[in-house]
């Protein structure tokens, strides 16, 4: 296996950084170190999904948004309240992900 | 809602099969049953039951759980009516006209879960007297091509003296008026152009300020869920939206590409202009084109997932919300050269797209139906040498990938509604009994080719 090169350019030459963006850290944590969870709930009517949010919060989770068509309530949750996050029947929860798709010139899309 | 009904004609069959040779012969059964066939939206058992004798009368109900395990035609005979309720199918007899009247008022119903109401058909082996329809012409071809491609592999393509047996392939390339892709799904043959249809684009956005000229006049609503405004600085939604729903005639001679000139367009900015997105903009997007109606979500999106990996749940939840509302997500396979199908087309109630070439084989980089559960290839749209509009000043681009494909089947989904007002699982079994087999593997290619209603 051949060795890691690092700073492979000199340091001056390294680009000026540009303003953090959100995507610039891992998606599944926030500025705060929180992780972003999906907590999905089948069939979920909204009053339900009023009552686990308010459940959720109360066990530290930032809501983010509330989805009735989908039955899913976003948000955030310290790492070392993540393993103890529960929800009530049949809910789900997940740690939310990012995707990507190729560069505009890419070939293949 | 526009849904399906049905009238108590019976259905002609050819005279050369009405009558039987001898006395000793068994007739062959065509045509009609004498039964039908009631599908149903989503629901539990105990809702279903209650629509139908609150709607039609029907109380007499055979539930497919008080049934022998070995459900068959046998056990099905002498049944009045047998709700398959995980199905959402009802059978039941043709008897009562009244009770069918009824059936048919609730399908005009929205509130009613009743969807539509058809004659149930004889379903045979082919035989040998030559009778086939043109769909099983389609079957036949494709059992051809497949057995004709296993054999080739055998026998090392010609060297059995017998010159393999493989026919050339069709290949289809872009003409002057038409794409490739608008060709090989039959859209240039369709009467259809999805108006009427709200179709949503989830993708990074559109061509919108100024608007791509493509799409001037064209009844639009858009939203971001990026935090960045919907102008499209990178290419990928406009050139999604344009095959999806690019109108059937350009300006300045420029070629067709779009499937569903007339739908309405919801552009659902969910990936940035890097191309970047999040579980949590993209179900907001779901969310939002679910509130606005969309009959078709199309996602030319995903992530990668290792073989075995199970879906997600939020989407599974999505898409499962999606179908109760009467809605379809369509998703992009993915393009890791052969790995499993990815997130979140990898949802069972998500329908994946494989993406074939000019000679409809499937692209090099297309995902397999590797893992079960939902991580199966449902469908193949064109997805290679892909032109359409693209950010501006460029205007247009070819492309390729399993993105080009998917918007190819969410046009045509919408095709599809407006033709026979099938919605949500109608529209998704619409789509795959009308595909077109290619003899290739399923896990390649699915149902195979995608094909637009034609007259």
């Amino acid at each position: 296996m051949s060795e890691r090169v690092l700073f492979k350019r000199p340091f001056h030459k390294l680009e000026k950084r540009k303003k953090p963006s959100p995507f610039d850290m891992p998606y599944e944590h926030t500025a705060m170190s929180n992780i972003r969870v999906t907590v999905s709930i089948p069939n979920a009517t909204a009053a339900r999904l009023k009552a686990e949010s308010k459940n959720l919060a109360a066990q530290g989770m930032q809501i983010e948004s509330v989805l009735d068509s989908i039955g899913a309530i976003m948000g955030s949750v310290a790492k070392g309240k993540l393993g103890k996050l529960s929800a009530g029947k049949d809910a789900s929860i997940e740690v939310a992900q990012s995707c990507e798709i190729p560069p505009p010139d890419s070939l293949i899309q | 809602m526009a849904k399906r009904r049905t009238t108590n004609q019976t259905a002609s069959t050819p005279d050369a099969h009405q009558a039987t040779e001898s006395p000793t012969e068994t007739p062959i059964k065509q045509g009609a049953t004498g039964r039908y066939l009631v599908t149903m939206a989503p629901g539990s058992q105990s809702k279903l039951l209650k629509s139908l004798k609150n709607s039609a009368g029907i109380s007499a109900v055979t539930t497919a759980d008080n049934i022998d395990a070995s459900l068959n035609a046998e056990t099905l005979e002498g049944e009045e009516a047998v709700l398959l309720d995980s199905l959402g199918v009802l059978l039941m007899t043709g008897d009562d006209m009244d009770k069918l009247e009824a059936l048919n008022a609730a399908v005009a119903d929205d509130t009613n879960p009743v969807m539509a109401v058809e004659e149930e058909q004889y379903v045979f082996a082919i035989g040998d007297d030559g009778y086939l329809t043109e769909a099983g012409r389609d079957y036949v071809r494709g059992y051809r091509d497949g057995v004709n491609n296993w054999a080739a592999k055998l026998l090392g393509g010609g060297q059995d003296g017998h010159g393999g047996g493989i026919e050339a392939s069709e290949t289809f390339a872009d003409t002057a008026l038409l794409t490739w892709g608008l060709q090989a799904t039959r859209v240039n043959q369709s009467g259809a152009n999805g108006a009427g249809i709200r179709v949503a684009v989830l993708d990074t956005g559109m061509v919108v300020n100024p608007l791509h000229p493509d799409f001037a006049g064209r009844q639009m609503l858009s939203a971001s869920f990026v935090g960045e405004p919907v102008q499209d600085l990178h290419g990928h939604g406009t050139h999604c939206i344009g095959t999806a729903l690019g109108r059937q005639q350009l300006a300045g001679g420029t070629r067709r590409y779009g499937v569903a000139g007339q739908s309405v367009i919801l552009a659902g900015k969910v990936l940035n202009n890097a191309g970047r997105g999040a579980d949590g903009g993209i179900l907001a997007g779901i969310n939002w084109a679910l509130q606005n109606g969309a009959r078709v979500i199309s996602m030319s999106l995903g992530s990668p997932v290792a073989a075995g990996a199970p879906p997600s749940a939020a989407y599974e939840n999505a898409g499962r919300s999606a179908l109760n509302a009467g809605s379809l997500i369509i998703a992009a396979a993915g393009n890791e050269n052969g790995a499993p199908v990815g997130r979140p087309a990898n949802s069972p109630s998500i329908m994946a797209v494989a993406a074939v070439d000019q000679s409809l084989r499937r692209a090099s980089f297309s995902n397999r139906g590797i893992n079960g559960n939902g991580g199966e290839v449902n469908i193949a749209g064109p997805g290679v040498g892909v032109f359409s509009s693209f950010r501006m000043p460029a205007r247009y681009a070819s492309i390729n990938g399993t993105s080009m494909a998917t918007p190819h089947v969410a046009g045509i989904a919408a095709l599809w509604s407006q033709r026979t007002g099938a919605r949500g699982m109608a529209l998704w079994q619409r789509l795959v009994t009308s595909a077109r087999p290619l003899g290739q593997p399923a896990r390649d290619v699915g149902a195979g080719l995608v094909q637009a209603p034609v007259p």
